[in-house]
This record gives structure tokens, sequence and C-alpha cells, in this order.
């Protein structure tokens, strides 16, 4: 064997007790891929795949488990929220007849989740609350409207359905407006104008009664005038009658002495 | 060479052609183990969130750079490999490319696919798809929610309530269609950010929430204080009686404006508490979740969750499904004590609505009887006008009789007058005659006595 020969086999030699010291080496740090059987006292040892198919066994479990669960929470969950829905819903139109229709009395459910009697029941209602009256206690809103509606109809109490102006008042004053007129707006006035009416009325009367009583104090002189002067025309009569008659006396006398001149001169 | 070392050489040659077939053999096997293994990993733990950076990869090899059992690194892996493993998911529906490299590339290419689907639907659609809608349902008549991707995926009773409020119909009827069209663009923008969340990581992220409330509250704040000064001025004006009824109105319309804008500022507060600590991920460990959270609520059908536990991996997947089995359970124990802080809030207005109601109701009982007075009152005024007018017109014809009768007694006096004077004028002349007649006696008797 030449030198090179024993070189190469002694090479060969540490190449391969080097690989069964690395062969023994890897054997003995192996990774169990699969399930083996232990030796006398020893445990079988469960390979790498057997353990991750456990693992996903497992998990597949808890999630298959999982998944019912997240039904039935997300199912719980939107059940709640339809409750919560209509309880809100039928709140709001409680909330709307009390302003538009009448208070009711709110019943409580028998069995609620937050114990007996506590909960509305959202889908039965009680009776009505009565008001101050007695009667069933309206809505807000439509109060403020009956409200508003009676401050509206005492306003027009007040100041009527049409205002006269100052144009008109001065023309009724003046006698330009007719009594019949009046008659037609009085139905349309207010307290405040059927007032003013009443005193202008009560003017154009007093002014009336004025013209009245001196129209009444001319007639009576008038009327003792003509009785004096229907006494005077007696008198004037009589005078005139008397004069009459003295005319003729004198007639006859003047006659009278013409005729005894007359026989006289004979 | 001896004849020894010729044998030793030969039997030494056979010995390393075995080994190598040995271990050509074992090679072979222990693919088939590693790729056993390597499925079973990506099984349990899914893909990578972010592909490998250091590690080439071509369209048939794929890095993967895993690292299986503690041990072995999975550098590349073939794509028919990937192929196999995604088989039977539910690749069309969303993600539309049947391998998935990487937990992020799935995310950007599911976004984009989000982005051109919904961006193709109009805002009503939109809106259902992302917040869900309401149906009355025919058997109860109530209104019924299905819920949409982004309600399914809340993680707190806040956003969830925020979500279903921008469908309620009710306010939707109220706000008109730009409001439909607003939501569907504010649910759009809540969709994009829990996108874009998964591409950070920032520790930092509660401080930069906190400061984000702060201003929001603050702003609530500012317009609480407008709607307050607005309504104040508005109710001195309703109160005082001389005011002008369009300033009144314009009033009104100003502090109805405020309280809007007071309620937008509450959404806003709800869209910042709905959105604390999604803007970016905590740390590695969340951005899993919150990956595997995102793509489990995208679509409900069973090819799907399978793609999406094999992207996350099973682990992941029931982890952050369990986390939702919590927070359902959360929502719902908020919801139910909703549902008592609601009925308070309508047992107070209730109560406070009869209370002003009875007190309406007398004040209104008042008026009546001053109503009614005041007719009466009125009712005798006409008739006192009335008696007025009668007056007048009585008083009217007793003049015109009286001034008639005055008339007439002047015309009787004027003829008894005229009749007088004839007689005066008679009588005078009577007289004159008879002065005359005596004068022309006397002188005849004169005459006759001579």
């Amino acid at each position: 064997m030449t030198s090179l020969g024993k070189i190469l086999v002694f090479v060969n030699v540490v190449f391969g007790v080097g690989l069964l010291a690395w062969s023994l080496s890897a054997y003995t740090n192996r990774v169990d891929w699969f399930d083996r059987k232990g030796g006398e006292g020893e445990e079988a040892v469960k390979g790498q795949i057997t353990q991750l198919k456990a693992e996903i066994d497992s998990v597949s479990k808890k999630i298959a488990g999982t998944q019912v669960d997240y039904n039935k929470a997300r199912f719980a969950l939107q059940t709640k929220e339809e409750t919560r829905d209509h309880r809100a819903r039928k709140f709001k139109e409680r909330m709307t007849e009390a302003r538009k229709g009448s208070f009711k009395v709110q019943l409580t459910l028998d069995r609620g989740p937050l114990g007996e009697g506590v909960m509305y029941d959202v889908d039965r209602q009680g009776g009505d609350i009565l008001g101050p009256d007695n009667s069933p206690l309206a809505g807000l809103t439509t109060l403020q409207d009956k409200f508003s509606n009676e401050i509206r109809a005492i306003e027009t109490l007040h100041n009527g359905k049409a205002i006269l102006t100052d144009e008109q008042w001065q023309s009724m004053r003046n006698g330009q407006v007719t009594l019949a007129q009046i008659e037609t707006a009085v139905p349309t006035l207010g307290i405040g104008d059927l007032r003013k009416l009443h005193n202008e009325l009560s003017v154009i009367i007093r002014k009336d009664e004025i013209a009245l009583g001196k129209q009444a104090e001319i007639l009576t002189n008038l009327r003792e005038q003509a009785v004096f002067l229907s006494a005077k025309e007696v008198n004037w009569t009589a005078d005139l009658i008397t004069l009459d008659r003295r005319k003729k006396q004198l007639e006859d006398r003047i006659r009278e002495v013409q005729a005894s001149e007359k026989s006289a001169m004979k | 060479m001896g004849t020894l070392g010729k044998l030793l050489l030969f039997v030494n040659l056979l010995v390393a052609a075995g080994l190598v077939y040995l271990t050509s053999q074992d090679w072979a096997v222990r693919q088939s183990i590693q790729a056993n293994l390597l499925r079973h990993h990506l099984v349990l733990a899914g893909m990578p969130v972010e592909p490998p950076v250091d590690i080439d990869s071509d369209d048939d090899n794929i890095a993967l750079g895993t690292v299986v059992s503690g041990q072995i690194v999975v550098e590349r892996v073939r794509l028919k490999f990937l192929k196999d493993h995604f088989t039977g998911t539910d690749s069309e529906e969303l993600a539309g490319v049947p391998v998935v490299k990487s937990q992020m590339a799935e995310v950007t290419g599911i976004k984009a696919k989000m982005e051109a689907k919904l961006g193709g639907l109009a805002p009503a659609e939109k809106l259902a798809q992302l917040c869900g809608r309401f149906d009355r349902s025919p058997q109860t008549q109530r209104l019924v929610f299905t819920p949409g991707i982004l309600t399914l995926m809340t993680e707190s009773f806040v956003e969830r309530d925020l979500l279903r409020q921008m469908v309620d119909p009710d306010r939707l009827a109220t706000r008109g269609p730009q409001r439909v069209e607003e939501n569907a663009t504010t649910a759009m923008a809540m969709l994009n950010k829990r996108f874009d969340a998964l591409t950070k990581i920032d520790p930092a992220q509660s401080e930069a929430d906190a400061g984000k409330v702060k201003q929001a509250t603050e702003t609530i704040r500012q317009a609480s204080d407008a709607a307050k000064s607005k309504f104040a001025a508005y109710k001195a004006l309703q109160d005082d009686k001389t005011s002008d009824p369009k300033t009144v109105t314009a009033a009104a319309k100003d502090a109805t404006d405020a309280f809007d804008k007071l309620g937008d500022t509450h959404t806003g507060l709800q869209t910042v508490l709905s959105s604390v600590g999604t803007d970016a991920c905590r740390d590695e460990s969340d951005r899993r979740n919150r990956i595997g959270h995102l793509l489990m609520h995208l679509s409900e059908t069973a090819g799907w969750q399978k793609r999406v536990a094999l992207v996350v991996g099973l682990r992941t997947y029931a982890h952050v499904m369990a986390d939702q089995v919590d927070r359902f359970a959360k929502m719902e124990r908020s919801t139910e004590q909703q549902i008592g802080q609601d009925q308070g809030r309508f047992a107070e207005e209730y109560e406070l609505l009869k209370n002003l109601a009875i007190g309406r109701a007398l004040l209104l009982q008042q008026q009546v009887v001053v109503r009614s007075e005041l007719e009466l009152q009125r009712a005798n005024d006409i008739e006192a006008v009335t008696q007025r007018r009668l007056l007048t017109d009585d008083r009217r014809k007793g003049l015109e009789d009286i001034q008639a009768k005055v008339a007439a007694a002047l015309t009787a006096q004027a003829t008894v007058e005229q009749r007088l004077f004839a007689i005066e004028k008679q009588v005078g002349e009577t007289l004159r005659k008879n002065f005359g007649l005596e004068g022309q006696l006397e002188a005849s008797e004169n005459k006759g006595g001579k």
C-alpha cells in the first residue's frame, strides 16, 4: 500500500467514523414524525404529525362549538335588539299619542327581564288618565292647539273679525253711515268696537234728543202763536164788523143829514 | 495496490452506492413528511402575515419562510402545493385568486375587490350591504334587522348602535336621500379604515385615541353652549308678545339648526368612540387577530369561512370567533341595559308631558271660562248696541215727526197770518173810511146847524 493509499484509507476511516457519529447523533435527537412504541417501561411516543392532527381535531371541534355559540349569541343579540327597537317604536308612538291624542295608564308585564311589574307592557295600554275636568286628559299638542284657539277666539271677541278704521268711525259720526249698515256690521265687531259704537250711538241719540227738544219747543211756540193769532183774528174780525156797522151808521146819518138839508133848502 | 486493497475499495464503493440509494429514498420520504407536516402546520397557524422579503420567489415557487415544528424552516413551496391546500375554498366570491400567498396579500386583494364591488352600487344598496337593512316582518309586522358586514364585525355596543342608526328608516326618512349618501360614504370609510389599520402597527395608538375623544367632547360642549344660547334667544322672543312673528320664526329655525348641529357632534363622538383602537394594530398578534376578524365577517358562506380559516389558521380563527362570541354577549347585555334606560327615559318624558298637559288643561279651563264670559259680555254689548240703535231709530223718527209738525204749523201760521193781515188791512180801510164819513157827517151837521 502506497502512502497515498494509506492516507486515503485513513481519510475514509475518519469520514466513515464522522458519518457514523453524525448518524447516531441525528438518530438519537430525531424528531418523532410518527408514533412509535416505547421500550420497556417507556410510554408510547406520539409523532409530530399525530400531535398536529390531534390539535387540528381539537381546534376544529372547538370551532364547531364556537360557531354554534357564535350563531346563538348573534341571534340572541338580534332578538334583543328587535325587542328594543319594538319597544322604542311603541314608546315613540305613545309619546306621539301623548302629544296629539290622550294619556293612558302604563301597564307592566307580569314577568319581565328586570323582574315582576317593572317593565312596561308595550303591546297593551291601560285606561285614560283623567284631566282636571275628570275627562280624559288630552295630548299636549292638542291642548296647546285648543289653548291657542281659545286665545284667538278671545282676541276675536275683543277685536272682532273686522276692526273699523278711523275713516269709518268719522263717517258714522258724520251720519254718513246708515243704521242698516251699522246693523250689518254689528255681528263682525269685537267688544272694543261694540262699546265704541255704543258710545257713538249714544252721542248721536243725545244730539237727536237735543234737536227733538228744540223742535218741540218751536212747535209749542208755534201752537201758542197760532192760538194768539186766532184770538187776534177773532178780535180783528169783531172790530171789522163793528167798524162796518159804524160805517153803515155814519152813511145812514149822512144820508139823513143830507136829506134834512135838502128838505130845509126846499 | 494489493488484492486486499482492491477488495476493500470495491466494498467501500458498494457501501457508498448503498448509502446514496438509502439517502435518496430517505430524501423522498422526508419531502413527503415535510409536505404533510407543512400542510398540518399551515392549517393550524395559517399563512404568513407578510411574504418574507429575504427569500426569492417566482411564479412556481412561492416564498413562505415558515418555521415548522420549531425546527424546520420552509422557505418556499410550490404553487401546486398551495393550490391543493386551498382546494374546496371559496376563492371566487371575494378573493378572485385561487392561491393565497400571504395574509396581507389576501387582505389587499379583497380590499380592491370590495371597493370595486361596493363602488358600483347605489348609495342605498351600498349602505344596506355595509350596515344592514330593516324590513317589516309579514308575520309580526315588526321591523327585522338584517346586519351588514360592518355591523357583524362591530366590537362594541356603541359602534353597532351607531351603524344600526345609520340605516334606521325613521332617521333616514326625516333627513332625506342626501343622508343615505352621506351614511354610505361614512360606512365605506369605516370599512376602509379597518383594512388600512391592518397595514400599521402602533403601540402608542391609545394616546392618539384619547386626544380624539377629548377633541370630540370639546366640540360637543361648544355645540351645546351654542344650542342653549339660541334656544334662550328664541324663548325670550316667543315670550315677548310684541315680537315680530318673522323674527320668532327665524329664531326658532336658528335654534333647530343649532340642535341639529349638536346631534351631529354627538354622532361624531359616537364615531370616534366606535373607532377607538381601530387606526392601527397594537402588535403582530393583534394584527393576526384583526385580519381574521375582518376576513371572517366579509361573507357567511361555508366556502369563504373555510378559506379564512386556512388563511389565518385554525388557532387564530377559533380565537377570533370566541372573542366575537364574547363581544356579542357583552353587546346583548348592553342592549338589555338600554331597554331599561329607554323605558326610564320614556317614563320621565311621559310624566313630564303629563304634568305639562295637566297644567295646560287647567289654563285651558280658565281660558274657556274667560271666553264664555267674554262671549256673554259681547252678547250683552250687542244687545246694548241694538237697543241704542233702536233708540237712535226711534229718536230719528220722533225728530222727523216733530220736524214735520213744526213745518205744518209754520205753514198754517203763515196762512193765518196772511188772513189776519187781510182782515187788518180791511179794518184799516174801514176805519179810514169811517174817519172820512165822520168828518163828512160833522161837516154836514155843522152846515145844517148854521
